[in-house]
């Protein structure tokens, strides 16, 4: 028997198997949380405002407090960076406020979804990783520069007396370990995080323009 | 709330039409009454962009089937749908249109999440137009999806019924 035949009996199946809700019950459901993923990437946007907020607030007592002339410049530099990221973070929130588009044709939702979902993960992975050059160059530049010793490392070298060779031998396996380990580990966390989604997003887009293009 | 007591009392009105798209996109009852819930708050932020231009039942058809096409939750284990969760008549399990509904119920939710959504549509009397309003691609292409969704279902039938 075919679809057609099918439609009424279907139909009756579809509609059954649920209680019914009173208004009561509606307007009870109106204050509950919404799960869906503009919600969850607002929210994670919401801790990422607030988690810089508090840390650029952290970095510029540090830059004003610190009795190293190093550590004044890295945290007064950072809390710069970190500003800066923020702006793009309320600039990503924003537009997940706009982006409520489920009262949209199905392909066009999905299509604002994907977008804004990947503009967040490249933002995300960018961010992350600019982090370890930013530091680098800092570290680099700033023991070049620091006036004041500082003791508890000095003291640390001392004990240890590595050689040159070591010296460098260490920062070759710090720099390409940390660079490696952020990157995989930064693109993996994102892939678990939303990237299989955005995936089968992508696929349902691609299942609707299939026929399009032929 | 004026706005609030209207869209409760219209979707009070529409209920079934979330719970089509529940019953048809979650197997579990837990996961109905969540995406039932989802349905239900995604619609109230978008009454707002209301403008009454097309039919509320329409209107709310697009936002559960977006929400359903969406709902994002944390992997869980696929649970397999049989014939045997939809719900019994009052008819005997061996009347043959019976089976052939509850064949063609399990077929449906082999579908992927985009045909589901067609099919239901279809389902409704929807005209291929207005299915393509919905859905966001042309007429033609809705046509075509239907042809191919429709060989689908018989083919998925044959072999549902044949494993009773």
């Amino acid at each position: 028997m075919e679809l057609d035949e099918l439609k009424n009996k279907l139909n009756q199946k579809l509609e059954t198997d649920h209680l019914q809700r009173t208004e009561e019950d509606i307007a009870a459901l109106l204050n509950k949380k919404a799960h869906s993923v503009l919600n969850k990437i607002r929210r994670s946007l919401w801790f990422e405002v607030i988690f810089c907020l508090v840390f650029t607030v952290l970095l510029i007592y540090v830059s004003i407090a610190s009795q190293y002339q190093s550590l004044r410049i890295y945290a007064g530099s950072f809390s710069v960076i970190m500003l800066l990221v923020t702006g793009v973070f309320v600039y990503l929130l924003k537009q997940t406020n706009i982006a409520n588009s489920n009262n949209l044709p199905i392909r066009e939702n999905l299509q604002i979804i994907v977008k804004l979902m990947d503009e967040f993960i490249r933002r995300y992975f960018q961010f992350c990783i600019a982090l370890l050059p930013v530091c680098t160059l800092f570290a680099a530049v700033l023991q070049i520069y620091e006036k004041e010793a500082i003791v508890e490392i000095d003291l640390l070298i001392r004990k240890i007396r590595p050689a040159q060779s070591q010296k460098l031998f260490f920062t070759i396996v710090y720099l390409v370990g940390s660079f490696a380990g952020l990157y995989y580990l930064t693109k993996w966390y994102l892939k678990k995080l939303y990237g299989n989604f955005v995936a089968q997003l992508k696929d349902y887009i691609r299942e609707l323009e299939e026929n399009e293009k032929e | 709330m004026p706005a609030e007591k209207e869209f409760i009392a219209l979707l009070n009105q529409h209920q079934k039409i979330i719970y089509k798209v529940c019953n048809l996109y979650m197997q579990s009852h837990a996961d109905r009454e969540d995406l039932f819930q989802e349905i239900t708050l995604q619609a109230w932020k978008a009454y707002g962009n209301f403008r009454g231009e097309a039919k509320f039942s329409t209107w709310l058809y697009r936002v559960a089937l977006n929400t359903a096409i969406t709902y994002y939750r944390k992997e869980k284990k696929k649970i397999v749908f049989t014939t045997d969760e939809v719900p019994e008549q009052a008819t005997g399990p061996q009347d043959p249109i019976e089976m052939q509904t509850k064949a063609m119920y399990a077929a449906i939710a082999d579908l992927s999440r985009i045909d589901k959504a067609i099919v239901m549509l279809y389902l409704e009397d929807y005209s291929y137009n207005e299915i393509s309003e919905v859905v966001g691609i042309t007429p033609n292409n809705i046509a075509v999806k239907m042809n191919r969704i429709k060989g689908r279902l018989r083919e998925q039938t044959q072999k549902h019924l044949a494993t009773v």
